[in-house]
């Protein structure tokens, strides 16, 4: 299991504990996070599941595939800690993660 | 507010993903009256895109398919009907009759049918192992299948079907590609794409036939075992994957005396002729931004876009900012990503080397940027996102001059660069 903090943009907070092997997106969506479009249902192909790390995590974490930095670089509302969450899979490295979402994809 | 602007029940025909999103996309904009959601499968809503891919390969189980978990349903306030088959629209009453003969009432009314896969009309099509894919019950069959096949047949190069011949390669099932265009992918992409995907297939040795007519599928015991051409040739199979297109899900509407013309036709915000009901998802026609004329859009962007472009106008809200269609497939390492609509094109450009794996094909009507499809080319894709949103379309000048990405940055405000 993983332990995780969602934070929405209004600053509201909800732990959930989850399996591992799930995509991250997968989780949000399972929450009922609405903010995480993930219009294509994880294929790295939208860029609509953007979420924002704490910078310690970001650095931490494997570094982007090609592919997700270009969809990030031109996606709204992006910062130097977004990542798309279909490319993070629950686990240990994402233990205890505190996982701020965006008001809107767009 | 008056039953004008507040209804008070809203049913929706058909659980796939616009339907679905129509649903929640009501709540989140403070609708509080009852909502019904009709699905005739017996699974809440699922993604689609997925069958003829991780989920076809069995890299995906059947719960990752889910939309929304199933008790979302129940927790938003929509009552979720599986296994309800809607028989008839009675306007004048203002009912859904069901199969089991029950007539629901609405005040709002959705219709979110769908498509289904066009039949083969050759003789044999209805042999044992000829499938079509449209829902998770066909992924499956085809799955099962797939594990003991020896040669696979898939009729069609769209995508469903180039989709299907991928995922077999990788399982290592020989594939006969059997198109009856003069090139695969006609209807959606240029012949200069086409020719790309027809050559990457190669690559991963399936064996692309292009103007192939089936004469008939040949079958022993009722089981298919392989396609004969109209020139004569017999192509051996014992599993056969029909994806010749979808017709739109329209004989509800049409019975019910809404206009259809290959499509429930609908204006921008999904609303058919009939003021109470709206009209969603594969099976519709409409205008899309600034493209002439009406189109069915198959994907998943147009069935959420329409799913809220219904939600706030039933509310009485405004409608969102327009968001130009896009699509993507998936076949080996190769990423399609495309955006706008390139029909009609008279022009085109390349951007990036094909031979290299990665490059876009860039679209013009008049000069004026209209579609992008890129291979393996996220940056053009999401920078022809937002330059095809801009009220001054990208000029082919400019275009050739800059990548998209530089012309996204350079084009302050969205005008153009001097």
């Amino acid at each position: 299991m993983t332990r995780l903090l969602f934070v929405d943009h209004q600053g509201h907070e909800t732990p959930l504990e989850v399996e591992a092997g799930l995509t991250l997106m997968e989780v949000a969506r399972l929450g009922g996070f609405d903010s995480i479009a993930a219009e294509c249902g994880g294929g790295c192909a939208c860029a609509t599941c953007q979420v924002y790390l704490e910078p310690a995590l970001f650095a931490a974490l494997a570094p982007m595939s090609e592919m997700e930095e270009c969809m990030l670089e031109l996606a709204a509302h992006r910062r130097a800690t977004s990542r798309l969450a279909c490319q993070l899979t629950t686990g240990h490295a994402l233990e205890g993660a505190r996982i701020e979402l965006p008001e809107s994809q767009y | 507010m008056d039953e004008e602007t507040n209804p008070a029940r809203v049913v929706v025909i058909g659980a796939g993903q616009a339907g679905s999103q129509f649903c929640f996309a009501l709540r989140r904009h403070g609708f509080g009256g009852e909502i019904v959601l009709l699905g005739e499968e017996p699974h809440a809503p699922y993604q689609r895109p997925p069958l003829s891919k991780a989920f076809l390969k069995g890299e995906m189980d059947q719960r990752r398919l889910l939309l929304k978990p199933a008790q979302a349903y129940a927790d938003s306030g929509v009552e979720f009907r599986p296994g309800a088959v809607a028989t008839g629209i009675d306007r004048a009453a203002r009912q859904v009759v069901l199969a089991s003969g029950e007539r629901l009432a609405y005040d709002r009314l959705a219709i979110a049918t769908g498509s289904r896969p066009r039949a083969l009309p050759a003789p044999g099509g209805t042999l044992g192992g000829v499938l079509a894919l449209r829902g998770i019950d066909d992924t499956l069959r085809l799955r099962d299948r797939l594990d003991a096949c020896r040669a696979l047949i898939v009729v069609g190069g769209g995508y469903i079907g180039l989709e299907v011949a991928a995922t077999a390669r990788a399982k290592g099932i020989p594939v006969t590609v059997l198109e009856r265009a003069e090139r695969v992918l006609a209807r959606v992409t240029s012949p200069r794409m086409s020719a790309w995907f027809e050559a990457l297939h190669r690559r991963h040795g399936v064996d692309v036939i292009c103007d192939a007519e089936i004469a008939e599928l040949s079958g022993t015991g009722g089981q298919v075992t392989g396609a004969v051409l109209a020139d004569g040739r017999v192509i051996p199979g014992d599993t056969v994957l029909v994806g010749i297109g979808v017709d739109a899900n329209d004989g509800l509407a049409s019975e019910a005396g809404l206009a259809c013309d290959g499509g429930i036709l609908v204006d921008a915000d999904a609303r058919t002729q009939d003021p109470l009901i709206y009209a969603l998802g594969d099976c519709t026609r409409h205008p899309v931004g600034p493209y002439a004329g009406q189109h069915r859009v198959e994907s998943v962007h147009n069935a959420l876009d329409q799913a809220e472009r219904a939600a706030r106008h039933l509310l009485g809200l405004d409608p969102p900012a327009y968001d130009p269609p896009w699509f993507w497939s998936d076949q080996y390492d190769a990423k399609l990503q495309a955006a706008g609509l390139f029909n009609g094109h008279d022009a085109q450009l390349s951007h990036g080397d094909p031979e290299s794996g990665r490059f876009a094909l860039l679209y013009f009507a008049r000069e004026r940027l209209v579609a992008v499809d890129a291979v393996s080319d996220p940056a053009s894709f999401m920078a022809a996102r937002q330059l095809l949103k801009q009220d001054a379309a990208a000029t082919l000048a400019e275009c050739r001059a800059h990548s998209l990405k530089e012309l996204l940055a350079l084009r302050k405000n969205g005008e153009p660069v001097p």
